[in-house]
């Protein structure tokens, strides 16, 4: 029982947080950023005490009536992981957030979406109904946007325009994944629908797959990605660093539940994600190559490393009964991820908050002379490239194995091209981050000759420090994530056991081989394509602003057009009915403007004066057409029955038309 | 003791009548008077519920088709409760609000009428009483609706006068018709032509499309629908309660009775009168949603938002199952409560800085922040995103689609779901997120009359999507016999 509650505990405290946090901000600021570290805190702890009891059974709570279905909560293994990273992120980062905020407005906004985007994060995670899923998935849509715009400029509200957009467009179209879902399964709890899934015909290749277009629009899927270069670097950094490292996740989770546990790893579906993750991989890390602004580069990286998780999860099912392995990679790469891309943001916010300035030709040599600074990003560099000794390595190692795993299997030449863009892409994102690395902090610039050195400040940079250790530690005894990542085998309907090396002569090799490559392409490509130097400055250019953009160029057109066309017919329809009753006033003013009599002229007039007088006079008025004699009608009937009459002849010929054609 | 029925019918016509005198002896005469008429209303309405065997009544039978009957049944219980709750916040609002438009005691006198004549339409227990009662909503709303006297609020009642009798009348011959056959107008679950042999489809799909689209047009549905956004120069009380609440729920609570009380759900499938409404129905909900992204005026982009809405209940109304008549009934009382709340804060801003476009509100979230965040929750909940009551309609709605075998439903709502979120996320960003940030901010959150219902609305609200199992297995007992 006090795990039920704990767990209710755990996903009602940040709202509570929220709200009191803002509450106490409008008194006091410090007091505010106090009680938010200290709830992430409590919150983080929480996660923690509850780990023994997550290894032995899965904690389970159900609450009737909630949204008329109830609310079923469920921490087993596999949610442990995401709910783990989430606290333990959502820690650090309010503890980064009260050092980097400090020159920002509307503080007290920020920190009330920060907390409320925690909770319904940690509610996605611990939901078992997948109703009460798609509930938090929206709230965090909704709360993230505000962290988003929270610089309230221009290029923030664009970016915001398009996360809000493609975050609705996307929730209803896995809304209507659900709606099918129901009315198929009549069911909603994610551990009785695989049995369900399993009975239903093609009907499923559409439910799930639009199930995966809406949590997969989250996870920057290709190509739904669109929203995520320009989100990323529009929020302030902490809100990037989550955006990246946790939100991105949650598209992840979904997924892995959609593939894997409610389709059982159908190998239809699992080979599209295969696909789709290869395409994320390298188009990813392609376009990073080109960014300059290192928040973006980082966006695009976060996609590119998306592609890692999703040929993990492709795997998964394409490997049947020898998975395992593809799990531990997705399982352990989740987790990398989220470390060392935290770490890596809150470097470049760390510059930001000093230059505000994010593109590297204007930052670069910036932190030529900053160590501490240099030391950490580095930890995060090397974790992210692979480099034997750090996190990264452990995930991409397993991962890799995965592949060649299935490349064992199946034999074909696609494996070996997917070997290939596997190999390139890790080589891209060494070459990205080399990019950054070089130019901001090995290159010398006299701009910045030390007087930011007081700048840094130390307090943001403790959180980079704990992130470092981890990459490290985790690097060097790989074997402490793998008890959880085992016991989540279950959720995922997956069994066995296996006792990974990762130290090898071939894996370390490998490894090498990448960074080689990667170099190679930071040499052969970056610096002589893109790297120009006028005489005076050097500077990196991008060449793919002038390239067909996803967006601009094809969702934005197509949108216009059918908008464009779609709201004149209906301008048609709105009018209909009164312009056809103006139509007919028209028509029977024009008829009846005919003349009956032919008007004389005025003399002749004049002539037979005598003649026509009286009996002018007798009718009481002159008239020489029939609108004359009905405007005499019009006056005298009243013009509302008249209307209503109409009305009335107008109605009848619509009814005639609907009934009878 | 059945005579009781028509206390809380009769009660705002006298309580009206001798408002003429007594409104005008006094501010505080007045707002005491106004309270307690509706307040004693709803007491009455609730005690004759609880009295046993007062459930039926013939006022006045001349023949059978001339024939005053009352009767209480679930359905009417649920409109005429949703009235007189909504009716009493409005009165609190409207005491506040209706300062600035000034002639209140006239206003108040034509308010507590229509409470009466609203009641009456959920209590008719035979089509030819409802007619009545609907017609006179029309003449009763019709002062409300030009209350500002000015060109454009006369020519835009004029407009609501026509098309509102047009409709009628043209409903009345389908009245006509459909009498010669059944030779009864009393509402029977299931519809009085259970019995009658169909020999003539033709003749009875005219009559149901005359009665659709004769009804039909205070549910604005489309062709018929463009006196609702004309009538949007009422005062906001007027267009919160009468035009998202009591006509046109009046004219979808007609269609309801019409479709499963007389006509009766497997008659319209026989002669497929659903068919050709579905379609009237998908243009409804389409229109109403892409054209409120054009209009500035927020009272317009809410007109407009309201034809689509009706479009969902109508939906629910004309899909014939289950689930969608649960999700119409539903959307019949949540759209009530969320639209209520959003013309009340547009209401709000308009009270307090006389700004009634989208393009002049920058940053007044900043300065109303509780009305704009009660804004922002109900666009949210009007949007259809859980865990507000909005998002459950949506939801039985969509079911009711699909038990239909038509993907097309469910696929109509998402899409329109995405243009309410359109034209309604806007307002909430452009108040709270652009605009400079001033150092001292004056807040300008209305008068308390004005901001308590509103609170309690968005509190309903979020209530009705949490816990909606008490609200939905009422809802559930009124379908069973229906479908």
């Amino acid at each position: 029982m006090i795990y039920q509650i704990s767990l209710l505990i755990i996903l009602m405290l940040p709202g509570i947080a929220s709200f009191l946090g803002w509450i106490i901000g409008k008194r006091s600021e410090s007091y505010r950023e106090l009680f938010n570290v200290v709830m992430t805190g409590i919150e983080f702890l929480m996660v923690i005490l509850l780990y023994r009891q997550v290894m032995e059974n899965a904690i389970e709570i159900f609450i009737p009536d909630i949204m008329g279905i109830g609310l079923y909560l469920k921490l087993d293994a596999f949610r442990y992981i995401f709910v783990f990273i989430t606290t333990f992120i959502w820690f650090l980062t309010t503890m980064y957030s009260t050092q980097y905020l400090i020159k920002y407005k509307n503080r007290n906004r920020y920190y009330a979406f920060f907390m409320l985007t925690l909770g319904s994060t940690v509610g996605i995670f611990l939901s078992e109904n997948i109703l009460n899923l798609f509930t938090f998935f929206e709230i965090m849509s909704f709360t993230s946007y505000a962290l988003i715009i929270h610089d309230e400029d221009q290029y923030a509200h664009d970016a915001g325009k398009s996360y809000i957009g493609m975050a609705i467009g996307a929730g209803m179209i896995l809304l209507m994944g659900l709606f099918l879902l129901y009315d198929y399964t009549a069911t909603l709890n994610i551990s009785e629908l695989p049995s369900k899934m399993r009975t239903l015909g093609n009907i499923k290749y559409l439910i799930s797959g639009l199930i995966i277009i809406g949590f997969g629009t989250k996870a920057s899927m290709f190509p739904f990605h669109v929203w995520l270069p320009k989100a990323h670097p529009a929020a302030p950094t902490p809100a990037s660093a989550v955006l990246s490292a946790i939100l991105i996740k949650t598209g992840i989770f979904g997924i892995i539940v959609t593939v894997v546990v409610l389709m059982e790893g159908d190998l239809i579906l699992s080979s599209v994600i295969l696909v789709l993750g290869f395409i994320n991989m390298f188009i990813g890390g392609f376009l990073a190559l080109l960014q300059r602004n290192i928040k973006r580069i980082l966006a695009y990286s976060s996609m590119s490393q998306a592609g890692y998780i999703l040929v993990g999860i492709g795997l998964v099912g394409i490997l049947r009964q020898h998975n395992t392995i593809a799990i531990y990679g997705t399982l352990y790469h989740i987790f990398n991820h989220a470390i060392f891309k935290v770490l890596l943001f809150m470097g470049a916010g760390i510059i930001y908050m000093i230059l505000h300035e994010l593109s590297i030709n204007v930052i670069r040599g910036f932190g030529k002379n900053k160590n501490l600074l240099k030391i950490v990003f580095f930890i995060g560099l090397l974790a992210i490239i692979g480099m034997p000794g750090f996190n990264g390595f452990i995930s991409k190692t397993l991962l890799h194995e995965a592949l060649l795993e299935a490349e064992n299997i199946y034999e074909s030449m696609w494996w070996t091209l997917a070997e290939v863009i596997f190999t390139v892409s890790s080589g891209f994102t060494i070459a990205y981050l080399l990019k950054i690395f070089v130019a901001v902090f090995m290159e010398k610039d006299e701009k910045y000759c030390g007087q930011y050195k007081n700048h840094v400040r130390k307090r943001a940079l403790f959180p980079m420090a704990i992130l470092g250790a981890i990459i490290v530690y985790v690097g060097l005894r790989p074997h402490v994530l793998l008890p959880i990542i085992e016991k989540s085998l279950e959720t995922l309907h997956a069994h066995g056991h296996i006792d990974p090396h990762f130290y090898t002569y071939h894996n370390i090799q490998s490894s090498i081989i990448t960074i080689m490559i990667g170099v190679f392409i930071y040499i052969g490509f970056l610096r002589l394509y893109l790297r120009k130097n006028d005489g005076e400055k050097i500077f990196y250019v991008n060449p793919s602003l002038n390239w067909v953009n996803i967006e601009k160029d094809i969702y934005v057109p197509i949108l216009n057009i059918t908008f464009a066309a779609t709201s004149s017919i209906f301008h048609f329809i709105d009018r209909v009915v009164v312009d056809l009753v103006l139509l007919v006033r028209v028509g029977m003013r024009k008829i009846s403007g005919m003349q009956i009599r032919y008007e004389r002229p005025r003399k002749e007039r004049k002539k037979n004066y005598m003649d026509v007088k009286y009996f002018i006079e007798d009718i009481g008025a002159e008239f020489h057409s029939l609108s004359e004699v009905i405007g005499k009608m019009y006056k005298n009937m009243n013009s509302l029955s008249y209307s209503v009459f109409i009305v009335g002849i107008v109605l009848i010929m619509v009814l005639s038309i609907v009934v009878f054609m | 003791m059945e005579p009781i029925i028509l206390i809380p019918i009769i009660l705002p016509f006298l309580l009206g009548i001798a408002g003429t005198k007594i409104l005008f002896k006094g501010e505080k005469i007045k707002t005491f008077y106004v309270i307690s008429a509706v307040t004693i209303n709803l007491l009455a309405l609730i005690g004759i519920l609880n009295i046993e065997g007062a459930k039926a009544f013939h006022l006045l039978k001349i023949n059978p088709f001339l024939d005053i009957y009352f009767k209480i049944d679930k359905l009417g219980i649920l409109f005429a409760l949703l009235a007189s709750i909504l009716w009493i916040f409005t009165t609190f609002y409207s005491l506040a609000y209706m300062k600035h438009e000034g002639k209140e005691e006239r206003f108040f006198v034509f308010f507590i009428l229509t409470l009466g004549i609203t009641l009456g339409i959920a209590f008719s227990g035979n089509l030819f009483t409802l007619y009545i009662f609907y017609e006179l909503l029309t003449l009763a709303t019709f002062p409300l609706v030009i209350h500002a006297g000015t060109k454009e609020a006369l020519y835009s009642g004029r407009k609501y006068l026509i098309y509102s009798l047009g409709g009628a009348t043209v409903a009345l011959l389908g009245m006509i018709l459909l009498f010669s056959i059944s030779n009864s107008l009393n509402f029977v679950e299931g519809g009085v032509l259970g019995t009658v042999n169909i020999d003539n489809p033709k003749l009875l799909l005219t009559i149901y499309m005359v009665m659709f689209l004769g009804f039909g047009v205070k549910a604005a549905i489309v062709p018929f629908h463009s006196w609702l956004p004309a009538a949007m120069v009422a005062p906001t009380p007027v267009s919160s309660l009468l035009h998202a609440v009591a006509v046109v729920k009046s004219g979808i609570f007609v269609l309801v009775r019409v479709c499963y009380f007389v006509f009766g759900a497997e008659t319209i499938r026989q002669i497929h009168g659903n068919i050709y409404t579905s379609v009237l129905v998908f243009i409804t909900i389409l229109l109403g949603s892409l054209l409120a992204l054009h209009q500035e005026n927020l009272k317009k982009r809410l007109a407009y938002s309201t034809i689509s809405q009706l479009g969902y209940i109508v939906l629910g109304i004309i899909l014939l199952n289950e689930n969608a008549l649960i999700g119409g009934l539903l959307h019949l009382v949540n759209h009530a409560v969320i639209k209520i709340t959003l013309f009340f804060c547009v209401g709000a801003i308009y009270f307090m800085t006389h700004k009634k476009n989208i393009n002049e509100i920058k940053g007044i979230g900043k300065q109303m922040p509780v009305t704009m965040t009660c804004f922002s929750i109900a666009s949210i909940s009007l949007i259809g995103i859980p865990p507000t009551n909005g998002f459950v309609s949506k939801w039985y709605l969509a079911l009711g689609g699909l038990t239909e075998n038509k993907i097309i439903f469910p696929i109509i709502l998402l899409l329109s779901a995405f243009l309410t979120a359109a034209y309604l996320l806007p307002i909430v960003v452009t108040a709270f997120f652009h605009g400079e940030e001033k150092k001292d901010i004056k807040k300008l959150d209305p008068p308390i009359k004005m901001l308590v219902p509103i609170i309690l609305l968005t509190g309903i609200t979020i209530f009705l999507g949490l816990f909606p199992n008490v609200l939905l297995h009422y809802i559930k007992s009124i379908v069973e016999n229906l479908v």
